[in-house]
Protein backbone atom coordinates (compact mmCIF):
# COMPACT_ATOMS: atom_id res chain seq x y z
CA UNK A 1 0.00 0.00 0.00
CA UNK A 2 0.79 3.25 -0.98
CA UNK A 3 2.83 4.94 2.48
CA UNK A 4 3.09 8.55 2.94
CA UNK A 5 6.93 9.45 3.30
CA UNK A 6 6.07 12.92 5.06
CA UNK A 7 8.30 14.01 7.68
CA UNK A 8 11.09 11.38 7.64
CA UNK A 9 13.63 13.49 7.36
CA UNK A 10 12.83 15.68 10.10
CA UNK A 11 13.02 12.80 11.91
CA UNK A 12 16.09 12.25 11.03
CA UNK A 13 16.99 15.73 12.62
CA UNK A 14 15.28 14.95 15.40
CA UNK A 15 16.99 11.94 15.65
CA UNK A 16 20.46 12.93 14.91
CA UNK A 17 19.79 16.88 16.48
CA UNK A 18 22.25 18.13 13.55
CA UNK A 19 21.95 19.80 10.10
CA UNK A 20 24.81 18.52 8.36
CA UNK A 21 24.38 14.70 7.27
CA UNK A 22 27.83 12.86 7.15
CA UNK A 23 27.08 9.94 5.21
CA UNK A 24 27.88 6.50 6.36
CA UNK A 25 29.81 4.61 4.38
CA UNK A 26 30.19 1.50 6.51
CA UNK A 27 26.50 1.17 6.32
CA UNK A 28 26.00 2.33 2.46
CA UNK A 29 28.05 -1.07 2.11
CA UNK A 30 25.82 -3.34 4.46
CA UNK A 31 22.98 -1.90 2.59
CA UNK A 32 24.71 -2.25 -1.11
CA UNK A 33 25.06 -6.05 0.24
CA UNK A 34 21.34 -6.34 1.49
CA UNK A 35 20.57 -4.98 -2.05
CA UNK A 36 22.60 -7.66 -4.05
CA UNK A 37 20.80 -10.40 -2.58
CA UNK A 38 17.29 -9.38 -3.79
CA UNK A 39 18.95 -8.95 -6.97
CA UNK A 40 17.63 -12.59 -8.21
CA UNK A 41 13.93 -11.45 -6.95
CA UNK A 42 14.49 -7.76 -9.01
CA UNK A 43 15.02 -10.54 -11.92
CA UNK A 44 12.38 -12.62 -11.17
CA UNK A 45 9.87 -9.90 -11.13
CA UNK A 46 11.08 -8.41 -14.75
CA UNK A 47 11.79 -12.15 -16.52
CA UNK A 48 8.56 -13.65 -15.57
CA UNK A 49 6.41 -10.27 -16.98
CA UNK A 50 8.68 -10.40 -20.07
CA UNK A 51 8.51 -13.63 -21.08
CA UNK A 52 4.40 -13.39 -20.26
CA UNK A 53 4.64 -10.49 -22.71
CA UNK A 54 6.91 -11.93 -25.51
CA UNK A 55 4.35 -14.64 -25.98
CA UNK A 56 0.84 -12.85 -25.55
CA UNK A 57 2.42 -10.08 -27.22
CA UNK A 58 3.55 -11.45 -30.45
CA UNK A 59 -0.24 -13.15 -30.23
CA UNK A 60 -1.83 -9.67 -30.26
CA UNK A 61 0.63 -8.13 -32.08
CA UNK A 62 -0.22 -10.84 -34.80
CA UNK A 63 -4.22 -9.97 -34.18
CA UNK A 64 -3.55 -6.75 -35.04
CA UNK A 65 -1.74 -6.79 -38.02
CA UNK A 66 -4.20 -9.59 -39.49
CA UNK A 67 -6.64 -6.91 -38.33
CA UNK A 68 -9.69 -9.53 -36.54
CA UNK A 69 -12.14 -7.67 -36.71
CA UNK A 70 -13.69 -6.72 -33.04
CA UNK A 71 -10.45 -8.13 -31.52
CA UNK A 72 -8.19 -5.91 -33.34
CA UNK A 73 -10.21 -3.29 -31.58
CA UNK A 74 -10.35 -4.37 -28.29
CA UNK A 75 -6.77 -4.86 -28.02
CA UNK A 76 -6.09 -1.19 -29.58
CA UNK A 77 -7.76 0.19 -26.26
CA UNK A 78 -6.48 -2.28 -24.09
CA UNK A 79 -2.68 -0.76 -25.42
CA UNK A 80 -3.93 2.68 -25.44
CA UNK A 81 -5.38 2.72 -22.01
CA UNK A 82 -2.17 0.83 -20.74
CA UNK A 83 0.07 3.61 -22.51
CA UNK A 84 -1.28 6.32 -21.97
CA UNK A 85 -1.58 5.91 -17.80
CA UNK A 86 1.12 5.80 -15.69
CA UNK A 87 2.14 2.97 -14.78
CA UNK A 88 1.79 3.48 -10.67
CA UNK A 89 -1.65 3.87 -11.26
CA UNK A 90 -2.39 1.11 -12.99
CA UNK A 91 -0.62 -1.64 -10.58
CA UNK A 92 -2.88 0.45 -7.80
CA UNK A 93 -6.49 -0.31 -10.39
CA UNK A 94 -5.26 -3.90 -10.77
CA UNK A 95 -4.26 -4.69 -7.74
CA UNK A 96 -7.69 -3.92 -5.85
CA UNK A 97 -9.78 -4.70 -8.50
CA UNK A 98 -8.15 -8.18 -8.43
CA UNK A 99 -8.18 -8.38 -4.35
CA UNK A 100 -11.81 -7.42 -4.74
CA UNK A 101 -12.73 -9.42 -7.41
CA UNK A 102 -11.56 -12.07 -5.26
CA UNK A 103 -13.32 -12.00 -2.38
CA UNK A 104 -16.37 -11.25 -4.63
CA UNK A 105 -16.41 -14.11 -6.22
CA UNK A 106 -14.66 -16.64 -2.54
CA UNK A 107 -17.94 -15.10 -1.30
CA UNK A 108 -20.05 -15.64 -3.95
CA UNK A 109 -18.99 -19.41 -3.86
CA UNK A 110 -19.11 -19.92 -0.03
CA UNK A 111 -15.25 -20.31 0.35
CA UNK A 112 -13.08 -19.65 2.85
CA UNK A 113 -10.30 -18.01 1.04
CA UNK A 114 -10.09 -13.95 1.08
CA UNK A 115 -7.82 -12.35 -1.16
CA UNK A 116 -5.46 -11.70 2.29
CA UNK A 117 -4.16 -14.72 1.67
CA UNK A 118 -3.11 -14.50 -1.73
CA UNK A 119 0.78 -14.10 -1.47
CA UNK A 120 1.17 -10.32 -2.75
CA UNK A 121 4.00 -11.29 -5.11
CA UNK A 122 1.92 -13.67 -7.19
CA UNK A 123 -0.34 -10.69 -7.75
CA UNK A 124 2.95 -8.67 -8.52
CA UNK A 125 3.46 -11.24 -11.64
CA UNK A 126 -0.03 -11.02 -12.58
CA UNK A 127 0.04 -7.22 -13.09
CA UNK A 128 3.31 -6.88 -13.88
CA UNK A 129 2.36 -9.18 -17.03
CA UNK A 130 -0.51 -7.41 -17.67
CA UNK A 131 1.49 -3.95 -18.32
CA UNK A 132 4.45 -5.62 -19.96
CA UNK A 133 1.89 -7.69 -22.93
CA UNK A 134 0.08 -4.03 -23.60
CA UNK A 135 4.10 -2.55 -23.92
CA UNK A 136 5.51 -5.85 -25.61
CA UNK A 137 2.39 -5.89 -28.50
CA UNK A 138 2.95 -2.25 -29.80
CA UNK A 139 7.18 -2.89 -29.83
CA UNK A 140 6.38 -6.45 -31.78
CA UNK A 141 3.96 -4.63 -34.13
CA UNK A 142 6.46 -1.98 -35.05
CA UNK A 143 8.96 -4.48 -35.44
CA UNK A 144 7.10 -6.90 -37.65
CA UNK A 145 5.20 -3.95 -40.04
CA UNK A 146 9.16 -2.90 -40.47
CA UNK A 147 8.89 -5.57 -42.81
CA UNK A 148 8.22 -3.89 -46.18
CA UNK A 149 4.61 -4.80 -47.97
CA UNK A 150 5.78 -5.80 -51.12
CA UNK A 151 7.95 -9.08 -49.71
CA UNK A 152 4.86 -10.43 -48.33
CA UNK A 153 2.60 -9.37 -51.31
CA UNK A 154 5.18 -11.41 -53.12
CA UNK A 155 5.24 -14.48 -50.60
CA UNK A 156 1.41 -14.32 -50.86
CA UNK A 157 1.89 -14.34 -55.01
CA UNK A 158 3.75 -17.64 -54.83
CA UNK A 159 1.40 -19.23 -52.96
CA UNK A 160 2.97 -19.37 -49.51
CA UNK A 161 0.84 -19.93 -46.39
CA UNK A 162 0.54 -17.13 -44.59
CA UNK A 163 2.25 -19.32 -41.37
CA UNK A 164 4.93 -19.33 -43.86
CA UNK A 165 5.52 -15.98 -44.44
CA UNK A 166 5.89 -15.34 -40.76
CA UNK A 167 8.57 -18.48 -40.66
CA UNK A 168 10.47 -17.37 -43.15
CA UNK A 169 10.02 -13.63 -44.61
CA UNK A 170 8.69 -11.50 -41.64
CA UNK A 171 10.45 -12.91 -38.16
CA UNK A 172 13.87 -13.08 -39.55
CA UNK A 173 13.87 -9.76 -40.85
CA UNK A 174 11.69 -8.25 -37.98
CA UNK A 175 14.23 -9.99 -35.32
CA UNK A 176 17.02 -7.11 -35.69
CA UNK A 177 14.85 -4.55 -35.37
CA UNK A 178 12.77 -5.75 -32.61
CA UNK A 179 16.35 -6.00 -30.12
CA UNK A 180 16.66 -2.52 -28.97
CA UNK A 181 12.75 -2.27 -28.94
CA UNK A 182 12.29 -4.95 -26.98
CA UNK A 183 14.97 -4.32 -24.89
CA UNK A 184 14.15 -0.81 -23.86
CA UNK A 185 10.77 -2.11 -22.71
CA UNK A 186 12.39 -4.85 -20.69
CA UNK A 187 13.80 -1.95 -19.17
CA UNK A 188 11.19 -0.18 -18.70
CA UNK A 189 9.68 -3.41 -16.75
CA UNK A 190 12.41 -3.71 -14.99
CA UNK A 191 12.59 -0.11 -13.92
CA UNK A 192 8.93 -0.64 -13.06
CA UNK A 193 9.35 -3.50 -10.79
CA UNK A 194 10.72 -0.45 -8.37
CA UNK A 195 6.80 0.20 -7.84
CA UNK A 196 6.13 -3.65 -6.57
CA UNK A 197 6.61 -2.24 -2.67
CA UNK A 198 3.56 -0.16 -3.19
CA UNK A 199 1.39 -3.32 -3.55
CA UNK A 200 3.10 -5.13 -0.18
CA UNK A 201 5.68 -7.30 -1.85
CA UNK A 202 8.86 -7.37 -0.09
CA UNK A 203 11.44 -6.75 -2.84
CA UNK A 204 14.54 -4.95 -2.93
CA UNK A 205 13.05 -1.56 -1.41
CA UNK A 206 11.22 -2.93 1.36
CA UNK A 207 14.51 -5.33 2.21
CA UNK A 208 16.72 -2.59 1.85
CA UNK A 209 14.89 -0.05 3.71
CA UNK A 210 13.84 -2.19 6.51
CA UNK A 211 17.56 -1.62 7.41
CA UNK A 212 17.52 2.02 7.86
CA UNK A 213 14.67 2.39 9.51
CA UNK A 214 16.32 1.59 13.31
CA UNK A 215 19.04 4.66 12.05
CA UNK A 216 16.83 7.00 9.12
CA UNK A 217 19.40 6.42 7.26
CA UNK A 218 17.24 6.67 3.93
CA UNK A 219 20.06 8.44 2.00
CA UNK A 220 22.50 5.61 2.32
CA UNK A 221 19.36 3.23 1.29
CA UNK A 222 18.09 4.36 -1.76
CA UNK A 223 21.44 5.13 -3.03
CA UNK A 224 22.12 1.72 -2.53
CA UNK A 225 19.09 0.77 -4.53
CA UNK A 226 19.59 3.23 -6.81
CA UNK A 227 23.34 1.70 -7.48
CA UNK A 228 21.90 -1.88 -8.07
CA UNK A 229 19.32 -1.09 -10.69
CA UNK A 230 21.67 0.83 -12.36
CA UNK A 231 23.91 -1.65 -12.64
CA UNK A 232 21.04 -3.92 -13.55
CA UNK A 233 20.22 -1.66 -16.15
CA UNK A 234 23.60 -1.23 -17.37
CA UNK A 235 24.40 -4.95 -17.48
CA UNK A 236 20.96 -5.45 -19.84
CA UNK A 237 21.76 -2.65 -22.09
CA UNK A 238 25.32 -4.43 -22.61
CA UNK A 239 23.68 -7.48 -22.79
CA UNK A 240 21.07 -6.33 -25.94
CA UNK A 241 24.04 -4.73 -27.73
CA UNK A 242 26.15 -8.10 -27.74
CA UNK A 243 22.58 -9.78 -29.17
CA UNK A 244 21.99 -7.34 -31.80
CA UNK A 245 25.58 -7.44 -32.77
CA UNK A 246 24.95 -11.08 -33.12
CA UNK A 247 21.62 -11.33 -34.80
CA UNK A 248 22.53 -8.65 -37.31
CA UNK A 249 25.81 -10.67 -38.09
CA UNK A 250 24.07 -13.88 -38.88
CA UNK A 251 21.25 -12.26 -40.87
CA UNK B 1 -19.49 -10.49 6.16
CA UNK B 2 -21.72 -9.55 3.59
CA UNK B 3 -22.47 -7.82 0.65
CA UNK B 4 -19.46 -5.20 0.87
CA UNK B 5 -19.55 -2.21 -1.32
CA UNK B 6 -16.09 -2.18 -3.42
CA UNK B 7 -16.57 -0.16 -6.45
CA UNK B 8 -18.55 2.26 -7.98
CA UNK B 9 -18.64 5.06 -9.98
CA UNK B 10 -21.11 7.47 -8.29
CA UNK B 11 -17.75 8.05 -6.01
CA UNK B 12 -16.06 8.08 -8.71
CA UNK B 13 -17.85 11.46 -10.13
CA UNK B 14 -18.01 12.25 -6.09
CA UNK B 15 -14.53 12.63 -5.68
CA UNK B 16 -13.38 13.88 -9.07
CA UNK B 17 -14.23 17.64 -8.27
CA UNK B 18 -11.59 16.87 -4.92
CA UNK B 19 -9.21 15.59 -7.57
CA UNK B 20 -9.30 18.09 -10.00
CA UNK B 21 -8.93 20.85 -7.24
CA UNK B 22 -5.40 19.46 -6.78
CA UNK B 23 -5.20 19.02 -10.75
CA UNK B 24 -3.18 22.40 -10.85
CA UNK B 25 -0.29 21.00 -8.11
CA UNK B 26 0.85 18.21 -10.99
CA UNK B 27 0.83 20.82 -13.51
CA UNK B 28 2.97 23.23 -12.39
CA UNK B 29 5.38 20.36 -11.07
CA UNK B 30 5.47 18.94 -14.38
CA UNK B 31 5.58 22.63 -16.30
CA UNK B 32 8.25 24.07 -14.25
CA UNK B 33 10.27 20.68 -14.45
CA UNK B 34 10.17 20.69 -18.05
CA UNK B 35 11.36 24.40 -18.40
CA UNK B 36 14.33 23.94 -16.41
CA UNK B 37 15.08 20.74 -17.33
CA UNK B 38 15.05 21.90 -20.78
CA UNK B 39 17.38 25.07 -20.30
CA UNK B 40 19.82 22.34 -18.19
CA UNK B 41 19.55 19.61 -20.84
CA UNK B 42 19.99 22.46 -23.40
CA UNK B 43 23.11 23.17 -21.29
CA UNK B 44 24.41 19.20 -21.48
CA UNK B 45 24.11 19.17 -24.71
CA UNK B 46 26.13 22.08 -25.46
CA UNK B 47 28.82 20.35 -23.77
CA UNK B 48 28.38 16.89 -25.61
CA UNK B 49 28.14 18.65 -28.61
CA UNK B 50 31.36 20.80 -27.87
CA UNK B 51 33.55 17.62 -26.74
CA UNK B 52 34.27 19.45 -23.49
CA UNK B 53 36.40 16.76 -21.99
CA UNK B 54 35.96 15.59 -18.11
CA UNK B 55 32.55 18.00 -18.55
CA UNK B 56 31.33 15.36 -21.23
CA UNK B 57 31.98 12.14 -19.56
CA UNK B 58 30.65 13.44 -16.31
CA UNK B 59 26.87 14.20 -18.18
CA UNK B 60 27.17 10.82 -19.73
CA UNK B 61 27.60 8.92 -16.81
CA UNK B 62 24.69 11.74 -15.54
CA UNK B 63 22.37 10.40 -18.33
CA UNK B 64 23.22 6.99 -17.42
CA UNK B 65 22.11 6.78 -13.91
CA UNK B 66 19.22 8.65 -14.78
CA UNK B 67 18.01 6.55 -17.50
CA UNK B 68 18.89 3.34 -15.36
CA UNK B 69 17.46 4.30 -11.86
CA UNK B 70 13.66 3.99 -11.36
CA UNK B 71 12.39 7.81 -11.22
CA UNK B 72 11.09 7.02 -7.51
CA UNK B 73 14.31 6.42 -6.36
CA UNK B 74 15.19 8.99 -8.37
CA UNK B 75 12.68 11.09 -6.23
CA UNK B 76 14.34 9.82 -2.45
CA UNK B 77 17.65 10.15 -3.51
CA UNK B 78 17.28 13.97 -4.11
CA UNK B 79 14.43 14.43 -1.08
CA UNK B 80 17.15 12.93 1.19
CA UNK B 81 20.41 13.50 -0.59
CA UNK B 82 20.22 17.52 -1.55
CA UNK B 83 20.08 19.04 1.92
CA UNK B 84 22.71 16.58 2.82
CA UNK B 85 25.03 17.47 -0.49
CA UNK B 86 24.47 21.16 -0.07
CA UNK B 87 23.46 22.50 3.02
CA UNK B 88 26.91 23.01 4.66
CA UNK B 89 27.41 25.57 2.09
CA UNK B 90 23.80 26.82 2.34
CA UNK B 91 23.87 27.09 6.19
CA UNK B 92 26.28 29.81 5.83
CA UNK B 93 23.78 32.12 4.45
CA UNK B 94 21.63 30.90 7.58
CA UNK B 95 19.35 28.62 5.01
CA UNK B 96 18.45 25.36 5.89
CA UNK B 97 17.16 23.21 2.99
CA UNK B 98 15.50 20.57 5.11
CA UNK B 99 13.12 23.78 6.00
CA UNK B 100 11.72 23.30 2.08
CA UNK B 101 9.02 21.34 1.70
CA UNK B 102 8.85 18.29 -0.61
CA UNK B 103 7.45 20.09 -3.67
CA UNK B 104 10.72 21.98 -4.13
CA UNK B 105 12.19 18.65 -3.86
CA UNK B 106 9.74 16.62 -6.63
CA UNK B 107 10.05 19.94 -9.12
CA UNK B 108 14.48 19.68 -9.09
CA UNK B 109 13.93 15.66 -9.72
CA UNK B 110 11.69 16.03 -12.52
CA UNK B 111 13.98 18.72 -13.72
CA UNK B 112 16.86 17.27 -13.58
CA UNK B 113 15.29 13.93 -14.96
CA UNK B 114 14.34 15.15 -17.77
CA UNK B 115 17.11 17.73 -18.51
CA UNK B 116 18.98 14.07 -19.30
CA UNK B 117 16.41 13.14 -21.83
CA UNK B 118 15.82 16.21 -22.99
CA UNK B 119 19.60 16.72 -23.58
CA UNK B 120 19.53 13.51 -25.70
CA UNK B 121 16.74 14.75 -27.69
CA UNK B 122 18.53 18.14 -27.96
CA UNK B 123 21.79 16.71 -29.01
CA UNK B 124 20.02 14.04 -31.63
CA UNK B 125 17.96 17.14 -33.11
CA UNK B 126 21.38 19.12 -33.62
CA UNK B 127 23.15 16.36 -35.12
CA UNK B 128 20.22 15.39 -37.51
CA UNK B 129 20.83 18.55 -39.38
CA UNK B 130 22.70 17.96 -42.59
CA UNK B 131 26.47 19.33 -42.15
CA UNK B 132 26.44 20.13 -45.97
CA UNK B 133 24.18 22.77 -44.81
CA UNK B 134 26.28 24.91 -42.40
CA UNK B 135 29.62 24.46 -45.04
CA UNK B 136 26.65 26.47 -47.81
CA UNK B 137 25.65 29.08 -44.59
CA UNK B 138 29.79 29.70 -44.08
CA UNK B 139 30.52 30.07 -47.65
CA UNK B 140 27.75 32.70 -47.89
CA UNK B 141 29.11 34.51 -45.48
CA UNK B 142 27.13 33.96 -42.19
CA UNK B 143 28.21 34.46 -38.66
CA UNK B 144 27.91 31.65 -36.29
CA UNK B 145 24.79 33.28 -34.72
CA UNK B 146 23.26 33.60 -37.93
CA UNK B 147 24.00 30.07 -39.09
CA UNK B 148 22.35 28.85 -35.69
CA UNK B 149 19.24 31.08 -35.59
CA UNK B 150 18.48 30.62 -39.46
CA UNK B 151 19.78 27.33 -40.64
CA UNK B 152 20.30 25.26 -37.30
CA UNK B 153 17.52 26.09 -35.03
CA UNK B 154 14.47 25.82 -37.52
CA UNK B 155 15.43 22.25 -38.24
CA UNK B 156 16.62 21.09 -35.08
CA UNK B 157 13.17 22.11 -33.83
CA UNK B 158 11.42 20.31 -36.50
CA UNK B 159 13.48 17.19 -36.16
CA UNK B 160 12.73 17.55 -32.26
CA UNK B 161 9.51 18.11 -31.60
CA UNK B 162 8.34 14.53 -31.30
CA UNK B 163 10.66 12.86 -28.91
CA UNK B 164 10.48 16.21 -27.18
CA UNK B 165 6.44 15.26 -26.93
CA UNK B 166 7.17 11.90 -25.60
CA UNK B 167 9.32 13.32 -23.01
CA UNK B 168 6.55 15.63 -21.44
CA UNK B 169 4.05 13.03 -21.57
CA UNK B 170 6.51 10.71 -19.63
CA UNK B 171 7.10 13.46 -17.21
CA UNK B 172 3.73 14.20 -16.90
CA UNK B 173 2.88 10.46 -16.35
CA UNK B 174 6.03 10.71 -13.69
CA UNK B 175 4.17 12.89 -11.80
CA UNK B 176 1.85 10.80 -10.25
CA UNK B 177 5.00 9.37 -8.11
CA UNK B 178 5.59 12.48 -6.18
CA UNK B 179 3.13 11.47 -3.72
CA UNK B 180 5.50 9.11 -2.57
CA UNK B 181 7.57 11.91 -0.96
CA UNK B 182 4.16 13.79 0.50
CA UNK B 183 3.08 16.33 -1.75
CA UNK B 184 -0.54 16.41 -2.13
CA UNK B 185 -1.29 16.54 -5.72
CA UNK B 186 -3.90 15.13 -7.64
CA UNK B 187 -2.65 11.50 -6.60
CA UNK B 188 -1.70 12.47 -2.99
CA UNK B 189 -5.18 13.56 -2.17
CA UNK B 190 -6.06 10.30 -2.71
CA UNK B 191 -5.06 9.41 0.69
CA UNK B 192 -7.01 11.86 2.31
CA UNK B 193 -10.06 10.57 0.62
CA UNK B 194 -8.90 7.36 1.30
CA UNK B 195 -8.31 7.96 4.94
CA UNK B 196 -11.81 9.45 5.20
CA UNK B 197 -14.23 7.45 2.99
CA UNK B 198 -12.26 4.12 3.21
CA UNK B 199 -12.42 3.97 -0.50
CA UNK B 200 -9.36 4.73 -2.77
CA UNK B 201 -9.80 2.17 -5.48
CA UNK B 202 -12.48 4.88 -6.90
CA UNK B 203 -9.66 7.81 -6.01
CA UNK B 204 -7.55 6.03 -8.69
CA UNK B 205 -9.66 5.45 -11.68
CA UNK B 206 -10.51 9.33 -11.26
CA UNK B 207 -6.48 10.21 -11.35
CA UNK B 208 -5.85 7.96 -14.47
CA UNK B 209 -9.05 9.09 -15.73
CA UNK B 210 -7.33 12.75 -15.45
CA UNK B 211 -4.18 11.46 -16.78
CA UNK B 212 -5.78 9.57 -19.50
CA UNK B 213 -7.25 12.43 -21.26
CA UNK B 214 -4.08 14.61 -20.72
CA UNK B 215 -1.92 12.23 -22.65
CA UNK B 216 -4.01 11.89 -25.30
CA UNK B 217 -4.66 16.03 -25.74
CA UNK B 218 -0.86 16.09 -25.57
CA UNK B 219 -0.12 13.35 -28.14
CA UNK B 220 -2.80 14.65 -30.69
CA UNK B 221 -1.63 18.04 -30.18
CA UNK B 222 2.06 17.05 -30.92
CA UNK B 223 1.42 14.81 -33.93
CA UNK B 224 -1.26 17.84 -35.12
CA UNK B 225 1.80 20.32 -34.88
CA UNK B 226 4.39 17.91 -36.35
CA UNK B 227 2.10 17.90 -39.37
CA UNK B 228 1.74 21.37 -39.24
CA UNK B 229 5.61 22.11 -39.43
CA UNK B 230 5.99 19.51 -41.96
CA UNK B 231 3.83 21.74 -44.97
CA UNK B 232 6.57 24.71 -44.39
CA UNK B 233 9.28 22.07 -45.17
Amino acid sequence: MAILQTGLRVNLRYATGINMYKFDYSFFLHELWVAVTYIPLTLKLSMIPMVFGLVFGTLLAILRIQKVPVLNTLIKIYILIFRSMPMVLMILILYFSFMYGFDTIAELMHLKIRSGNVPPIILAYIILSIVSVAFMTESIRTALQSVQKGQVEAAHSIGMKTSAIYRRIIIPQALPVAIPILGNTFIGLTKGTALVYMIGVTDLITGVKIEANASYRYLEAYIAIAVIYWLLCIAIEQGIRLLSHRVNAVS
Amino acid sequence: MGNIDYFSFQRVAEYFPQLLSRLHITLIITVLSLVIGLLLGTLIAAVRLFNIPVLKQITTVYISFIRGVPINIQLFIVYFGLPALLNPVFLRFNIDLNMLDAFSFVVATYAFNSAAFLSVVVTAAIQGVDKGQLEGARSIGMTRGQMFMRVVFPQAFHIAIPEFGNTVISTLKDTSLAFTVGVVDMVGVISSIAARTRHSLEGYVGAAIIYFAFCIVLEKGFSALEKKLQVYK
